[in-house]
């Protein structure tokens, strides 16, 4: 069954998500892959967690909680290497 | 534990360390904000963890049901934490863009107001974008004053662009352009400029203006001049030293081979019958040998070796006393205008010497205004010579140190002398006449050297030579004259003298030491040809030296009654040791002068002028029309 959180987190989500590779794509916004990355998989899990209301609980209710693993490990990777890419980001300039 | 347990287990652990690392990372990368906002979004999924795994580990369930309530945070809290980022990363490189911009701004007008060059950018249109500071001090201009200006106008006057504008050459053929320019600028002073023109290409190939880079060369051309000046100097000296050195050489050496042969040539003639038809052969070998000897008496002179007397002599008395000789050598046709400072402080010198000098300098502006009428002007003074009047002498470099100077001046308005024969002036044996010897001024100058002082020329065609004998003053001797005395010659000059002398040798030796005095000399060995060129030439002679014993004039009441004949001209009466008494006494009787055989160059020199100042008044060369003046005179020139 869809809870109806679940369904407004994956609209804002999904609503974020274009609005974010467009002004990542215009370089409006700073070039973290990973920090991206760990959004996308956020957002994965929402998806995952829909789906598991409506079919094979387990094997995507699996999937939501490895994705959110997943989402964590890419926010680590993204701040550890945080300080690389705003330095890479100033020397590219705007 | 199953895979979902594990994956809750990364889960928490992950998103702990994501938000350890936030914490740690420093402020001037992620501010406050952005901290908060990243910080609350990854302790949502923190917790979401810590909860799922208290519950998977069977502790409590309790938190489940907070779950969903704070994962709908998650994304406003992730978008104004990326949000918060971006626009203070964003802030911070504008700043940063500014500030670089700024410092970048400044070190580019640091480097370009600092560089000695007048630079200016100059678009399409001619007009000045921009100068620096050096442009504007070589205009006596605020640099940013230019900027709006058309160039043409800015920086030469004109109200057109100029026709050899480097900027638009550069600019149209697109590459650089390089050219030097005397230009006036607007404070009047004359510089060397060299101007650099560089176009400014645009993507397409086109050009959009130029840079003008001015480099002002004055002071290196100028110091290039005068390097150039000191090297031809120095060469000059060298030059100097060593023809003087060799001209010395070769009339020392030369000297003592021409005694042996005017001893022989006299031991012969003395051997010979009188009439024997050798002698004349012999005579000629001995006037031959005098010639040669004068002119090694010439090249010893302007070697400088020959050691000067040294009495005090006033240069101003030297030209007076020489005033008739002056007049006699400067010709027919020529006014002789004399500038005499009075009183002028004695030299150490030798008389004859210093008198060859007047006369040589005399017989060469003669000659320079041998084909038209002029004027010669003569004249001594004080001159106080710094270093830089020094190096342009004759002889520059040599030891001649400033201070005054006792000055010698001999000047003709004649035709003058080209820029690139005047170096050579002094040169021995370089003579612009067909006639000359070349020998006069190069042993003028050798006197003058040997005096301690030096000579200078200076000469501007079509307008006159100048030259100046500057002799050096003994210490303590006054540096001002009282006044100048002006006086001008006008009558017109005889400069003929007749010799009539029965040796050949005697008329030879007379001749060549008049001629160089400027004289035309008429000789003769007998007494009827003195008497028919006396009658010829009456008018225009200056002189006549007469032996007493010239055969056909060797009868006193002869002389008397030529005397009584012609008493207008000099006349001097030249006699041997044994014969001297009796001229003496004819002279005084004929009211001429007396010259004793054997005579050297300045005995003739000194009865010649002698003759010349006692001829009667109004028919003496030259003096008719002399006539006085004072001006005062103060210090030296």
């Amino acid at each position: 069954m869809v809870q109806e959180n679940e369904l407004i987190n994956l609209l804002m989500g999904l609503a974020a998500l274009p609005a974010l590779l467009l002004l990542a794509r215009h370089g409006r916004t700073p070039r973290l892959p990973f920090f991206y990355a760990g959004f996308g998989a956020v957002l994965a899990a929402y998806v995952f967690t829909i789906i598991e209301g409506l079919l094979w609980f387990d094997v995507f209710n699996l999937l939501e909680h490895l994705s959110l693993a997943a989402s964590g490990l890419l926010f680590c990777a993204a701040l550890s290497r945080l300080p690389r890419d705003l330095d890479g980001r100033e020397e590219d300039g705007p | 534990m199953n895979a979902i347990a594990l994956a809750d287990v990364v889960s928490t652990l992950s998103f702990g360390c994501a938000l350890g690392l936030l914490l740690r990372l420093p402020g001037r990368l992620l501010d406050t904000p952005t901290k908060l906002f990243l910080g609350a979004a990854l302790s949502i999924y923190l917790l979401v963890g810590v909860s799922n795994v208290l519950e998977h580990t069977g502790l409590t369930a309790a938190l489940d049901r907070y779950e969903d309530y704070i994962e709908d945070l998650f994304i406003p809290f992730f978008l104004f934490g990326l949000y918060s980022l971006t626009s203070r990363r964003q802030l911070d490189q504008r700043l940063r863009a500014e500030e670089e911009l700024l410092l970048s701004r400044e070190q580019y007008r640091t480097l370009v107001d600092n560089i000695d060059l007048g630079i200016a950018l100059v678009d399409s249109n001619f007009t000045i974008v921009m100068a620096n500071e050096a442009r504007g001090r070589l205009f006596g201009r605020n640099s940013f004053s230019f900027t709006g200006q058309k160039c043409f106008r800015a920086f030469r006057g004109r109200d057109t662009a100029c026709a050899d504008c480097p900027g638009r050459v550069a600019a149209t053929e697109g590459r650089a352009i390089r050219f030097d320019r005397d230009a006036t600028l607007p404070d009047g002073s004359s510089r060397s400029l060299r101007i650099h023109a560089f176009p400014i290409p645009l993507r397409d190939g086109k050009s959009q203006g130029f840079i003008e880079v001015v480099e002002d060369r004055t002071e290196r051309v100028r110091a290039a001049q005068e390097r150039h000046q000191m090297e031809v100097r120095l060469a000059q000296h060298q030059k100097l030293e060593s023809l003087a050195a060799l001209a010395g050489g070769v009339a020392h050496d030369f000297n003592n081979l021409l005694m042996g042969v005017l001893g022989n040539a006299e031991m012969a003639l003395r051997k010979l019958p009188q009439h024997s038809p050798v002698v004349p052969y012999v005579q000629r070998i001995e006037a031959a040998a005098l010639r040669a000897s004068d002119l090694t008496r010439q090249m010893t002179l302007y070697s400088g070796t020959q050691t000067p007397g040294a009495e005090p002599l006033d240069l101003t008395e030297l030209v007076e006393t020489s005033a008739p000789l002056v007049e006699a050598a400067a010709g027919r046709s020529v006014t002789v205008h004399y500038r005499l400072a009075v009183p002028l402080p004695t030299v150490r010198g030798d008389v004859d010497q210093l008198r060859q000098v007047l006369m040589s300098l005399v017989a060469n502006a003669s000659e320079a205004l041998s084909t038209s009428a002029g004027t010669i002007a003569v004249a001594t003074g004080l001159i106080r010579a710094d270093q830089a009047f020094l190096l342009t002498t004759a002889a520059p470099g040599e030891d001649v140190p400033e201070g005054a100077y006792a000055m010698l001046e001999v000047t003709d308005d004649g035709p003058g002398i080209e820029a690139a024969a005047l170096p050579r002036l002094f040169d021995p044996f370089y003579s612009t006449k067909f006639a000359g010897r070349g020998l006069g001024l190069p042993a003028a100058l050798g006197i003058a050297r040997a005096h301690g002082g030096t000579i200078r020329a200076e000469s501007e065609p079509g307008l006159g030579t100048r030259i100046q004998v500057l002799l050096p003053l003994p210490e303590g001797a006054a540096t001002v004259t009282a006044e100048v005395r002006e006086l001008t010659a006008t009558g017109r000059a005889r400069h003929t003298i007749l010799v009539a002398d029965d040796e050949e040798t005697v008329r030879t030796v007379t001749r060549m030491a008049l001629g160089e005095l400027g004289f035309e000399v008429l000789t003769t060995a007998d007494g009827a040809e003195c008497l028919r060129l006396l009658a010829q030439h009456s008018d225009g002679l200056a002189a006549v030296i007469l032996d007493v014993g010239v055969p056909g004039l060797d009868d006193p009441g002869t002389v008397e009654r030529v005397r009584e004949i012609y008493p207008q001209v000099p006349l001097i009466f030249a006699s041997g040791r044994g014969a001297h008494e009796g001229a003496r006494a004819l002279a005084q009787r004929c009211a001429a002068s007396t010259l004793e055989k054997p005579y050297q160059r300045g005995d003739l020199v000194a009865a010649v002028s002698r003759a010349l100042s006692l001829a009667p008044a109004g028919d003496r060369p030259a003096s008719a029309a002399r006539g006085r003046s004072a001006a005062p005179r103060d210090g030296a020139d």
